[in-house]
C-alpha cells in the first residue's frame, strides 16, 4: 500500500520526480529530547514552519502558524525550525516566550540538515512531508504577504491550509499559488551566490 | 553555462575592475543610509552593523533595494530636494548587487569605515517640554493596522510658538507613523471619555480651534521649521496623536512620548497650507466603484500672490495609488513638487524642502489623486471590493495634497486665504452641480424603462406603434430610426436625449 501511495504521489505531483526526505533524520527539541520532525506517528504528515527570530514577516505570521497548528491537531504533526546557526539559546528561548510557542515542537537546526533534507530557502517557509519521506508541499503559508512590503489587508489564499486539506483526503497538494516572501536562509559556509 | 561563467570571472578578472568589497564599497552604503534604523533600539527588525549582519542578508538587501521597498522613500525624483531623501542611487544599487553575486567578499577589514556618530536620546537635544501617552495602549499580537487617537494634556501657562515636535515611540516594533495636531475645543478629551480602550476611535472635529503639528513616520528625523516659521500652540491647546500601529506577532504596550521645542521670537508672518483638493477631498464627490482600478479626482488652484513653499505632504487611506501635485509657473514651466507613483497608507511622510521654492504669482497649482479599488489592489481593506465613499473611517476614502507656503516679502497673507476661501467654496458648488446631475440622469433612465416595461404589452421589449400612447404617436416615426415599427430602449434614450437639447 505505501508503494502504491509513493507511485501515485508520485505520478500526479508533477512530470519531476517528487523529492523525498529521509524521515529518520533526528534532532533535539529545544529541551535536549530526540525529535524526528520529518516522521510523524502513523501516516500522519509532518508539517515543518521554518522561520528566522528576527524576521518580520516570519513573526508577523506565527499567529497563523500557531492556528494552522491548533486546527490540524491530531491530523498532522508540526515542527517550528530555527533555520539559523548562530543563534543564542538565550534570544531563541526569549522568542519563544514573546510569540508564545510552548505548544509547538521546536528545534534549532544549527547545521542546517534539516533546510538540506527539504529544501527550505526562505523564511517563514511552510514544508509538508508525508509519511513515505515524499515533500508534498513547499512554499508559502497564505498570501498575507504576495511582494516585499506589501502585505495584503485581507488575506484571500490560503495555501498551506488547502495543501495540507489534500493531503489528508489522499489527493495530491496543490502548488502555491505565489512566490514564498521573507527572508533568505543563507547558506551555512558564508554566502555563495547561486 | 559553464562558459558564460568562465566568460564573467575572466571579465571579473581584467584589470581596472576592482573588487566589490564589503570594507570598501557596500559598507559606505549601509552604514549611511541603513544603520540609522537597522541597529539596536531603533525601528528595524534586525541589525546592519558590521560584516556579518549584511553578509547574512545579502540577498534579501540586493531585492529589496532593486524593488526601492528599502531604504523606505516613496516619493519619484522631481524637481527639488527633500531634506532627508533616503533613496539609493542606480550606482548604489548596483554596487549591492554585484557585491552579493561574486559571494559577498569583506575585503580588508583594518580599512572599515567607523559607524557614524547616532545620536542618543532626543534628536533635537533636549525638548523644552517633555510629555507623555497618559497611558499605555496594547497592541494585540496580529490582527489588522490599528489607526488610534490620543489625547496628551499640554497645561501651557501661555500660548507659545512651536519649532518643532521629536517623537519618541514606546514600542517602536508597532509604532508607524504619528500625526500630530493641537485641539483647543476639548472634542479630543470628550471622545477619550467616551472610550473604554485607552485613547480613542478617530478625531472627528477639523476647522477652528483644530490645527495639524505635522507628523513622524519609521524612519524619519525630527526638524525644526526652516527659518522663522513656527506654529501658534494656544495656551489651551491639548496635542492629539494619531499613531498608527502596525502588529508584529507577539502583544506590545506602546506609552510613547513627545518632545516639544519652543522659541520666543514671532515669526515675520503666518503660514498657510494649501490642500488640493480641499478638505481631504470632501468637497470633491469621492465615490469610487468596486473594482474601479483608476478612479482619478484633480484640482487646481492658481496662487493670488508669490509664495514661498517650504513642505509638502499627501494624504490618502488604504485606496490611494497615486499622488501628485504639480506647479505650472506663469512661463508655462512645469515643476513636479511632489509625486507618490505607488502610494502607501503605512508611510505619511512630511516631505521638507531643502531650500524654499518660490513660486511667483499666477503659478497653477494642479493636484491629481488616483485610487484603485480592485481586488488586486493588496491594500484594499475589502475583499471582494465594495463601493467606497468619502469618510474619516480608514475603510472609507479621503486624498489630497498639502503645499506649505509663506507669502513672500510684501505680499499679504489675507489675499493668499480669501482666494484658497473663495476655491473651497467653488469645488463645493462645482461638485453639488455634478451629483444633482449625476442623480438626475440616473432618476430619468430609471422613468424611462419603467415607461417601457409598462407600455410594452406584447412583451417583446419594446413599444410597437399599437403600444404607443396617443401622445407618442405624432412623434413615432422619427423616433424609430431603424424603421422596425417598434421603439426600443435606445431609440427611446436617444429621442428624449434630442428632445432636451431642444429645450
Amino acid at each position: 500500500m505505501k508503494t502504491a501511495l509513493l507511485i501515485l504521489t508520485l505520478l500526479t505531483a508533477s512530470t519531476k520526480p517528487a523529492r523525498v526526505a529521509d524521515t529518520s533524520l533526528a534532532l533535539p527539541n529545544l529541551n535536549g529530547h530526540a525529535l524526528t520532525p520529518l516522521h510523524a506517528k502513523g501516516k500522519q504528515p509532518a508539517v515543518l514552519f521554518f522561520i528566522t527570530h528576527d524576521c518580520p514577516v516570519a513573526n508577523k505570521m506565527i499567529p497563523e502558524m500557531r492556528r494552522i497548528a491548533k486546527g490540524f491537531s491530531g491530523k498532522a504533526q508540526f515542527t517550528l525550525v530555527y533555520a539559523e546557526p548562530e543563534l543564542h539559546p538565550k534570544v531563541l528561548a526569549k522568542h519563544q516566550t514573546d510569540f508564545s510557542l510552548a505548544q509547538i515542537n521546536s528545534v534549532h537546526d544549527r547545521k542546517h540538515q534539516l533546510v538540506r533534507a527539504v529544501g527550505a530557502t526562505v523564511t517563514p517557509e511552510a514544508v509538508v512531508v508525508l509519511a513515505n519521506g515524499v515533500i508534498a508541499y513547499r512554499g508559502r503559508i497564505n498570501n498575507f504577504y504576495e511582494d516585499f512590503g506589501k502585505p495584503r489587508r485581507v488575506v484571500t489564499q490560503h495555501d498551506l491550509r488547502d495543501a495540507l486539506k489534500a493531503v489528508l483526503a489522499g489527493q495530491p497538494a496543490p502548488k502555491p499559488r505565489g512566490d514564498c516572501i521573507g527572508c533568505f536562509i543563507p547558506k551555512l559556509s558564508g554566502y555563495k551566490s547561486k | 553555462m559553464k562558459k558564460v561563467i568562465l566568460i564573467t570571472t575572466l571579465l571579473a578578472a581584467l584589470p581596472g575592475r576592482a573588487e566589490v568589497t564589503f570594507t570598501k564599497d557596500v559598507a559606505p552604503i549601509i552604514f549611511n543610509h541603513c544603520a540609522g534604523c537597522h541597529r539596536p533600539g531603533e525601528a528595524a527588525p534586525f541589525a546592519l552593523l558590521n560584516y556579518n549582519d549584511v553578509r547574512k542578508r545579502a540577498r534579501l538587501i540586493v531585492r529589496v533595494t532593486k524593488d526601492r521597498v528599502m531604504p523606505p522613500w516613496h516619493a519619484e525624483k522631481g524637481s527639488f530636494v527633500f531634506h532627508g531623501d533616503r533613496r539609493l542611487t542606480e550606482k548604489q544599487i548596483d554596487t549591492l548587487a554585484q557585491w552579493t553575486q561574486a559571494g559577498a567578499p569583506e575585503g580588508d577589514p583594518a580599512k572599515l569605515l567607523a559607524l557614524p556618530k547616532f545620536t542618543a536620546g532626543w534628536q533635537l537635544g533636549k525638548p523644552d517640554l517633555i510629555v507623555k501617552m497618559t497611558e499605555p495602549f496594547p497592541v494585540p499580537a496580529e490582527g489588522r493596522d490599528i489607526y488610534r487617537g490620543f489625547v496628551v494634556p499640554l497645561n501651557l501657562p501661555k500660548d507659545k510658538w512651536l519649532k518643532a515636535i521629536e517623537f519618541r515611540p514606546g514600542a517602536r516594533s508597532v509604532v508607524h507613523h504619528c500625526l500630530f495636531s493641537y485641539d483647543t475645543t476639548g472634542e479630543a478629551r470628550r471622545m477619550d471619555r467616551a472610550d473604554r480602550q485607552p485613547g480613542f476611535r478617530r478625531m472627528r472635529r477639523q476647522g477652528r480651534g483644530v490645527g495639524s503639528l505635522g507628523g513622524w513616520a519609521v524612519g524619519g528625523q525630527p526638524r525644526e521649521l526652516p527659518d522663522d516659521l513656527a506654529w501658534h500652540l494656544p495656551k489651551t491647546a491639548d496635542l492629539v496623536l494619531s499613531i498608527h500601529y502596525h502588529p508584529s506577532g507577539k502583544p506590545e504596550r506602546d506609552q510613547s512620548s513627545i518632545g516639544l521645542y519652543f522659541t520666543d521670537q514671532p515669526p515675520r508672518t503666518a503660514f498657510a497650507g494649501v490642500q488640493l483638493p480641499p478638505a481631504f477631498g470632501a468637497l470633491s464627490g469621492v465615490d469610487i466603484p468596486a473594482g474601479n482600478k483608476a478612479y482619478k479626482v484633480t484640482d487646481s488652484f492658481t496662487l493670488p500672490i508669490a509664495v514661498e513653499a517650504f513642505a509638502i505632504s499627501a494624504h490618502a487611506h488604504y485606496l490611494g495609488k497615486h499622488l501628485q501635485m504639480t506647479a505650472t509657473l506663469p512661463t508655462g514651466k512645469q515643476l513636479n513638487l511632489l509625486d507618490i507613483p505607488d502610494w502607501d497608507f503605512s508611510w505619511q511622510e512630511q516631505y521638507q524642502f531643502k531650500d524654499f521654492i518660490k513660486l511667483p504669482k499666477g503659478t497653477r497649482l494642479d493636484s491629481m489623486v488616483v485610487w484603485d479599488n480592485s481586488e488586486a489592489n493588496p491594500n484594499n481593506p475589502t475583499v471582494p471590493p465594495v463601493r467606497v465613499r468619502w469618510g474619516v473611517e480608514s475603510k472609507d476614502e479621503m486624498g489630497s495634497l498639502t503645499l506649505l507656503c509663506r507669502p513672500a516679502p510684501g505680499e499679504r497673507y489675507a489675499t493668499l486665504t480669501t482666494a484658497y476661501a473663495r476655491h473651497f467654496t467653488e469645488v463645493r458648488t462645482r461638485t453639488t452641480r455634478e451629483m444633482a446631475a449625476r442623480v438626475q440622469g440616473t432618476n430619468g433612465d430609471r422613468i424611462l424603462d419603467a415607461f417601457l416595461r409598462r407600455n410594452d404589452r406584447n412583451r417583446n421589449g419594446k413599444i410597437d406603434l399599437s403600444e404607443a400612447p396617443r401622445w407618442l404617436k405624432p412623434s413615432f416615426d422619427r423616433a424609430d430610426t431603424n424603421n422596425d415599427n417598434a421603439l426600443d430602449a435606445a431609440e427611446l434614450r436617444a429621442a428624449r436625449d434630442r428632445l432636451k437639447l431642444n429645450r
